[in-house]
């Protein structure tokens, strides 16, 4: 009997125009390995049960706040409770929008990290701003793109985000400190919308609210660019992003880069390379920057752009152990797409499945089947060509 | 060598009075055995390396939004990248104070629940409101003893919660829905709160924001009670919990019956096999009665050790959860007792701390 795999449809346009869809391409992959594919849709009331008569799922799913919270819960259950494959494995997407789940577990497995400090209660937040070293680094738990990322030079500005934390949460970090007269007038803008029952400070659908907690990390000066390494498998991708002018931050996979790979440095794949498996994880992007000559994690993402891989002129493989393990540079451009779907092939056929069952059935209540576009607004319609 | 485990203190004070320390006990047991305790604070900037000089750790944590938060990302970096064993494993907490997660895992593992909906969008939830059966029960992925849940009679009422839930979020189901004077009433009470700079739907360091999703189960008439299964390593403890007073929620409403004989083997057998599915250290199974079969309603994690406590004894399961023997044993015993127990065994076995500690070889310069 063939493989069967349930494909989540995914499809992202970038900022720079270019069109992404890893489902299309795992399609088109599985089709020329006589493999059936199932396209799902997660937000069905049926996916469960039409991805449990499958071998293994795939969903390579967008960083919005909305579909994450949701993605998360599923992706998990679906591995821990049916037991088959599933890209991404909780291994590879925990982290996922989450730097501060990512700095304690920096610190845990030992992977150097640039030196941060997290606060649970507005007095820790208060007292460390007393003491800190200005300018530090002000970050959200999510955010890409350098969103939710803020230099903060003094200590009026760091009370003023502690207040914006410890209070009514930001959705991002927008707004900046303003005199007494603007807080005041961003407060009666407030108070109206409220009065319309529409309240000010709504999480959205691409972000959620962030409170409770204070992210400060050292600032590294004399860092023109970050360097992203992507793992896949053992496969290591890797560009520089610079910083924009006049900013500390790079704009991500829409600023200025380079894919010279004389320009890496073999410590930051190598470290790149032990952060991924440390974490176990099938695929991630792993953001460094350099303290003196040292290179340091800053971030981990699990949807880097696919197309800043394939413009990388080749990839390195490492054989081994990350630290002494050699590494092979081959020549030649990859999809991101291929990479994780030939070794998510290589789970699949590795795998036997714990359990062969069918769902539960369930009455259903009087619930009409919504329509797949309601929450794919900029996907394919679910049955449409591959 | 010495184990040592890190510990770090837990004490809730219950309703009735009963006061319970998961850590003291555990220390108590711990110097019996001539294990070493270390007592850490979580908190504290030198929590990691703390426990990192440690064999194991162990937190009892509560549901209120503020530790689970935090419990969840410090224990996955503890157990993962740590590479020590910790109790509550994620196998064991991942689901916790989250009945929506917990649906999909029941869902994909072919346990059977009540008839759940759970929508992501306005829009679906809207729409199922206006086709839907009622009364109907909502509840929120948090809440525990019974809060967060709500029988909802009408589409009006469903509405209501819809709006909230799409539009600022809830941290709780408490307001109900209100005539017009008093829906202007409430505006005006939250535009003060904007004034004064506070989120006056926000969350607390006791409850997170709930939004973007709509839960809704069928009610299960005619079940007076729920049972209760906490499985502890193979130990199942049991008892029933009746219903509030004209109400159709059980928990936390402190009317208990533990009287073993009154609760079936096929309620037993279900809670272990979730239990197995998960592979849990341990967790307690909230169990409704559809027509004459056993469906599960909520799992959970920081039960009350009391309840545990007052069981008259507890099963025993020889082999798989369907066909094994399952065993009684007479006598009260603490859960904590039975959770160090087993955790510390775990350590004790060379072979498992080997593969609790995985590959994180730490190599790197610093």
């Amino acid at each position: 009997m063939s493989l069967r795999i349930a494909i989540q449809p995914d499809e992202v346009v970038h900022p720079n125009g270019k069109r992404q869809s890893f489902s299309k391409r795992w399609a088109e992959l599985a089709q020329a390995e006589n493999i059936d594919v199932v396209p799902v849709d997660v937000f069905a009331e049926d996916a469960m049960a039409c991805i449990s008569e499958c071998d293994a799922f795939m969903w390579r799913c967008p960083s919005s706040a909305h579909i994450r919270a949701y993605a998360k819960r599923f992706l998990y259950a679906l591995e821990a409770g049916s037991g088959i494959p599933v890209f991404p494995s909780l291994k590879s997407s925990w982290y996922f929008e989450d730097k501060l789940a990512q700095r304690y577990f920096f610190n845990a497995a030992d992977i150097p990290c640039a030196k941060t400090d997290i606060f649970w209660t507005r007095e820790a937040a208060e007292q460390f701003c007393e003491r800190a070293s200005y300018p530090f680094v002000l970050k959200l738990a999510g955010g890409h793109q350098s969103a939710n990322v803020r230099l903060v030079r003094n200590r009026r500005e760091a009370t003023f985000y502690v207040e914006e934390l410890f209070g009514h949460g930001v959705a991002s970090l927008g707004y900046r400190p303003a005199s007494l007269p603007r807080v005041l007038l961003r407060r009666l803008r407030a108070a109206a919308q409220t009065l319309e029952g529409r309240n000010p400070y709504v999480p959205r659908t691409n972000a959620e609210l962030h409170y409770g907690y204070f992210y400060a990390q050292e600032f590294l000066p004399g860092n023109e660019f970050e360097i992203s390494v992507i793992i896949v498998g053992n496969r290591a991708f890797a560009v520089r992003r610079f910083i924009q002018p006049g900013d500390f931050r790079t704009r991500g996979s829409s600023g200025r880069m380079d894919w010279s790979p004389e320009r890496i440095g073999e410590d930051a794949i190598r470290l790149a390379f032990h952060t991924a498996q440390t974490l176990g994880a099938q695929s991630v992007a792993v953001d460094i920057l350099r303290r003196s000559s040292t290179p340091v994690v800053i971030e981990l993402t699990f949807n880097y752009a696919s197309w800043v891989v394939r413009e990388c002129p080749g990839h390195w493989v490492l054989h081994g152990d990350p630290r002494p393990g050699s590494l092979e540079w081959k020549g030649g451009t990859m999809r991101a797409a291929d990479a994780t779907f030939d070794d998510f092939l290589v789970e699949i056929r590795q795998s036997s499945r714990k359990h062969s069952r069918s769902l539960a059935t369930e009455p259903a209540l009087e619930a009409p089947r919504h329509d797949a576009q309601d929450c794919h607004p900029a996907g394919p319609s679910y049955s449409s060509k591959w | 060598m010495t184990l040592k485990i890190a510990i770090q203190p837990d004490q809730v004070i219950h309703r009735n009075g009963e006061r319970q320390s998961y850590s003291e006990r555990w220390t108590e047991l711990a110097r019996e055995r001539g294990i070493e305790t270390v007592t850490v604070d979580v908190y504290a900037d030198d929590a990691i390396e703390r426990i990192a000089a440690c064999d194991a750790f162990m937190w009892r944590y509560d549901p209120p939004a503020l530790p689970r938060l935090y419990a969840s990302r410090l224990l996955y970096a503890v157990e993962d990248g740590l590479g020590i064993p910790v109790y509550p494993s994620l196998k064991s907490r991942w689901h916790f104070e989250d009945k929506v997660g917990q649906y999909y895992f029941l869902r994909a593992a072919g346990i059977p629940t009540p008839v759940t909906h759970v929508f992501w969008t306005r829009d679906q939830a809207e729409r199922f409101c206006d086709g839907a059966q009622y009364p109907l029960v909502l509840k929120l992925a948090t809440g525990y003893q019974s809060s967060n849940v709500q029988l909802i009679r009408s589409r009006s009422e469903a509405l209501f919660y819809v709006d909230q839930l799409f539009t600022h979020g809830v941290v709780s189901l408490g307001y109900r829905p209100a005539a017009r004077a008093r829906q202007l009433l409430r505006r005006l009470r939250a535009a003060r709160e904007v004034m004064a700079g506070h989120n006056p739907y926000g969350p607390t360091p006791e409850a997170d924001l709930q939004y973007g999703y709509f839960f809704a189960q069928e009610l299960l008439p005619d079940n007076d009670f729920d049972t209760r299964v906490t499985i502890t390593g193979n130990r199942a403890f049991v008892f029933r919990r009746f219903n509030r007073p004209g109400d159709f929620r059980a928990s936390g409403s402190g009317r208990f019956d533990w009287d073993p004989k009154q609760v079936g083997e096929d309620a037993v057998r279900l809670g272990y096999r979730v239990a197995r599915e998960l592979g849990s250290q341990t967790l307690t199974v909230d169990i409704l009665r559809r027509g004459s079969d056993p469906v599960i309603i909520e799992l959970g994690l920081a039960y009350a050790s009391w309840c545990v406590r007052e069981c008259l004894g507890h099963w025993l399961l020889n082999g798989d959860p369907g066909t094994g023997k399952l065993e009684w044993v007479d006598g009260s015993m603490h859960p904590e007792d039975a959770i160090f127990e087993d955790f510390v065994n775990t350590l004790d076995a060379p072979e498992e701390r080997v593969a609790a500690a995985g590959d994180h070889v730490r190599t790197l310069p610093a």
